[in-house]
């Protein structure tokens, strides 16, 4: 029985260095990975990055293909289209950042309290989340957004309090089955209290999907944020956003396709990014998967 | 139970009609229409250092006895005694403070073990809940542990999934071993490991009570593993006990037709004896809507009108041999 291995201790590998291990060998989630963090890289450095001022307006400029001088031509009042892109990669991305953060804290604490009292306090919660979900999403946000003002941080926050019941769903789901687990229950059996077994055993075994739903979460966050600034109650003009760019692009899309194409495609690689990421991580992460 | 067994000395655990029923609901305003009676008024004790083996077959209410004993599952009615205290009556504090005088090793190695964490966690987890060992002398306990179960001290760092069955039961049983309880409650612990790991488990759990002085309540179906570690061994049958005996009395002098039974389905390992299989018809009646009377009559071959009628009581005849049947002396008559 005994398999003495002499010399050192043993290191092994966890069960995020198995699912790192898997997680590489699927090329388009690594695809996916690579082009989330070069998109985090450009928000984080656009003051460098960029070769324009993206507010500024040269009247004389306007409407210029791509070229030499604007690869990616200009806008209407001659600004830069790229240094505009690069800057509205801020806010795309701090706006799925932040609310997704807001949804899966919510989410995480009103699933793991409802899947693991149950009974009352389950059904309580339930109903609420049902209430949530049953509301028609962008109807409330243009209903708050047109009552208070459209700023990008009631925007984040709007987001994140809408879209909290799917994750709350998830980890209830979670909490049910592994609360019943053998190892929850030698848990208690050695006098563990409620805190240690939520945040020792049952959470970090329902880590794979809260993940996952939060990398795809951020996905749907920023497509939102992009219909709102596309409505026009999103992020305000001057201030550039790929949603905004969309909407001032599209009256002129005959005679500048510029104006509107490239924000479109920033827009589709960003959402495509973040979703193979998702996607890559839930196979990496689904434990019925563990070889 | 009578006054006598109870005042004897050595009497680490004794339940006193035990019961559990859980609510069975049903229709769209989830009434309870029912219950089931998983276990339903079982008694016994078990004494300082012995083995007491449950065996029953599937659905028959072992492991909810063992956990209601635990207070895993919260009886429905019933005496618990642990050394002189009634530990149902325990309040959350107290109960968890009790945990440490009694542990339980899991049937399943492969769930009863967090895969998040790892094996030195694991093992010395309940030494951090219950402030025993931090730190450097925390890892020193565990690693004694670990080499007392037969595993590598090396393996601290490993993670459950890189152990055999074999090896993850011991870990569980290890972590069980933490506190240095007095009772340990083996639920079916070895029903899903291979044979040839079987013995070497058991061995380990028969060294183990010699060492530290363990009690065990032993839950299984298996007669041939009950009969190689219980000192005594009782026979449940649908939520009661039907028998309960010493080891050599019970295998040579079965007095309940439901033990006979089982007995008879032990198989020999020589194929030169033959020997009357005693097959029980039908299905275990179930345990929502248990039969009147004696609750085994509609598939015992002796029955009676009296066993339809009346539910016998669990009785002593002579040298702690219980047994729950109406017929037990015209039987030896005839």
């Amino acid at each position: 029985m005994r398999q003495l291995k002499p010399g050192r201790e043993q290191r092994s590998q966890s069960f995020w260095a198995i699912a790192f291990a898997r997680f590489r060998r699927n090329r388009l989630a690594m695809a996916g990975a690579v082009l989330m963090l070069v998109l985090y890289a450009v928000a984080i450095f656009a003051p460098q990055l960029a070769p324009y001022d993206p507010t500024v307006i040269n009247l004389r400029n306007r409407m210029e293909p791509p070229s030499r001088q604007h690869p990616l031509g200009t806008d209407i009042y001659g600004r830069d289209v790229l240094s505009r892109m690069i800057y509205g990669s801020r806010i795309s991305l701090s706006v799925g950042f932040v609310s997704v953060g807001i949804s899966i804290t919510i989410g995480t604490m009103v699933g793991a309290i409802a899947g693991y009292y149950g009974g009352l306090i389950d059904n309580v919660l339930m109903r609420m989340v049902d209430m949530v979900i049953s509301i028609p999403v962008l109807f409330l946000i243009i209903t708050v957004v047109s009552l208070i003002s459209p700023s990008i941080y009631n925007i984040m926050l709007v987001i994140g309090l809408t879209s909290w019941p799917g994750v709350a769903r998830l980890v209830r789901g979670q909490f049910l089955s592994l609360r019943e687990q053998d190892f929850t229950e030698a848990a208690r059996a050695l006098g563990a209290g409620d805190n240690r077994i939520i945040f020792r055993h049952i959470l970090p075994n329902a880590m794979g999907p809260i993940i996952v739903a939060a990398t795809l979460g951020v996905a749907a966050a920023i497509l939102v944020e992009s219909t709102l600034s596309y409505l026009g109650l999103g992020v305000q003009p001057p201030t550039p956003s790929w949603g905004n760019m969309l909407y001032e692009g599209q009256a002129y899309i005959r005679e500048a396709w510029w104006l509107s194409v490239f924000p479109g495609l920033a827009i589709l690689v960003t959402v495509l990014s973040f979703n193979m990421l998702g996607d890559g991580l839930r196979d990496a992460l689904d434990p019925r998967l563990r070889d | 139970m009578t006054e006598k067994t109870e005042k004897q000395n050595g009497i680490l655990l004794q339940v006193r009609e035990l019961k559990k029923y859980f609510p069975v609901t049903g229709g769209i305003f989830s009434r309870v229409i029912g219950y089931v009676k998983a276990v339903d008024g079982v008694s016994f004790y078990i004494k300082r250092g012995e083995t007491l083996g449950l065996v029953g077959e599937s659905g028959c209410g072992k492991t909810t006895c063992g956990r209601c004993i635990l207070r895993l599952i919260e009886p429905t009615a019933g005496e618990v005694i642990f050394e002189g205290r009634n530990i149902l009556q325990l309040d959350k504090e107290e109960m968890r403070k009790l945990r440490r005088e009694m542990q339980i090793v899991f049937q399943d190695p492969y769930a009863s073990l967090n895969p998040r964490m790892t094996v030195g966690d694991i093992i010395g987890e309940p030494l951090e809940i219950h402030g025993v060992a931090r730190g450097a002398a925390k890892e020193k306990r565990v690693k004694e542990l670990l080499e007392v179960v037969g595993l590598s001290p090396q393996h601290v760092r490993r993670y459950p999934h890189e152990f055999s069955g074999g090896q993850r039961q011991r870990i569980g049983v290890a972590r069980a071993l933490a506190l240095n309880p007095k009772l340990i409650i083996c639920d079916e612990p070895v029903s899903a490991l291979d044979v040839s790991i079987q013995s070497q488990v058991l061995n380990l759990l028969q060294d183990l009570q010699e060492e530290f002085s363990l009690t065990y309540l032993f839950v299984a179906h298996d007669l041939a593993v009950i009969k190689h570690i219980s000192d005594r061994i009782a026979v449940m049958y649908l939520g009661k006990l039907v028998e309960l005996a010493d080891k050599e009395e019970l295998f040579d002098n079965p007095q309940h037709p439901y033990t006979e039974a089982l007995l008879s389905a032990i198989p020999i390992p020589n194929p030169e004896v033959r020997k009357e299989r005693i097959i029980l018809e039908g299905d275990v009646p179930s345990p929502i809507d248990p039969p009147k009377g004696c609750r085994f009559h509609p598939r015992c071959r002796y029955a009676q009108d009296v066993c339809k009628q009346l539910e016998p009581r669990f009785v002593d005849i002579g040298e702690e041999h219980y047994v729950a049947c109406h017929l037990r002396k015209q039987k030896q008559v005839a």
